[in-house]
């Protein structure tokens, strides 16, 4: 009979779990998903890598100093189907950070866009850079 | 055949993003072949795909940067690379892309003839 030849052949070997040890991969080493922090003066802005993670599917959280990203992955991917490639992120996730700073809870605000989660805070005014006049 | 691959991705590595290998699934139905592929950061615009003879290369740009100082990093700007050899069962004329969410979705419908059919028996 036919045999389960794969007809898309990669031609890159599979990713495979070396890289995903020894970080040729994105995720290398960190917990799902990747987060970058930037701090502005009067602001701090994260950065999440959420590919195939629809809007209402993630819950942001922020409680005592620790922001958590919560949702599932890659709710489209159909069951059923045989898979000849299976290594995009699917299931659930949660991840929790600490913001070193000292912002405010009412401002946060986030949005997503192209697989990419951007959660913006404001800074409370005690953790703003300050100049100290010399009398 | 990972030999020459390797070749082929240092030259292109003049560019100043590192490149990286995009997670992918592949999925089979009787009609088709879905290529999923995680690309987070770049939009339509970012991305090229080819189709020269019987490899399929994707390309994707993703430069994602923040406002400020980065204090803290888990990933950086980067391009998604990963190239495929398409067999000759595949539709090429009829090939379609989408990118939703940082996902880019490839549909590469089968030829008819690769396609499962059932024969009736005549008389």
């Amino acid at each position: 009979m036919f045999s389960n030849y794969n007809l898309i052949d990669d031609l890159f070997n599979m990713r495979t779990a070396f890289d995903r040890f020894f970080g040729d991969s994105l995720w290398g080493r960190t917990s799902y998903p990747p987060v970058n922090i930037y701090e502005g003066e009067d602001r701090i802005e994260l950065k999440a890598l959420l590919p195939g993670v629809n809007k209402d599917d993630v819950t942001i959280g922020f409680e005592n100093g620790v922001l958590t990203l919560q949702g599932k992955c890659n709710p489209d991917r159909t069951e059923g189907t045989q898979f000849l490639r299976e290594e995009c992120h699917s299931g659930e996730f949660r991840k929790a950070i600490r913001i070193n700073a000292a912002v405010k809870a009412d401002s946060i605000s986030a949005h997503l866009e192209d697989g990419v989660l951007t959660v913006t805070m404001s800074k409370q005014e005690e953790a703003k850079p300050r100049k100290i006049e010399v009398k | 055949m990972s030999k020459n691959t390797k070749e082929v991705t240092t030259m292109e590595n003049r560019q100043d993003l590192r490149y990286v290998t995009p997670a992918v699934d592949i999925r089979e139905s009787t009609e088709e072949y879905v290529l999923v592929a995680e690309i987070p950061g770049a939009g339509k615009e970012d991305v090229t795909i080819d189709l020269d003879k019987d490899e399929l290369k994707i390309e994707a740009r993703a430069e994602v940067r923040g406002n400020g100082d980065a204090v803290y990093t888990e990933f950086e700007p980067v391009v998604y690379l990963r190239k495929f050899r398409v067999g000759n069962d595949i539709e090429r004329d009829t090939i379609k892309a989408t990118i939703k969410n940082g996902m880019l979705v490839l549909n590469l419908p089968k030829a008819p003839e690769a396609r499962p059919r059932t024969i009736s028996i005549e008389s």
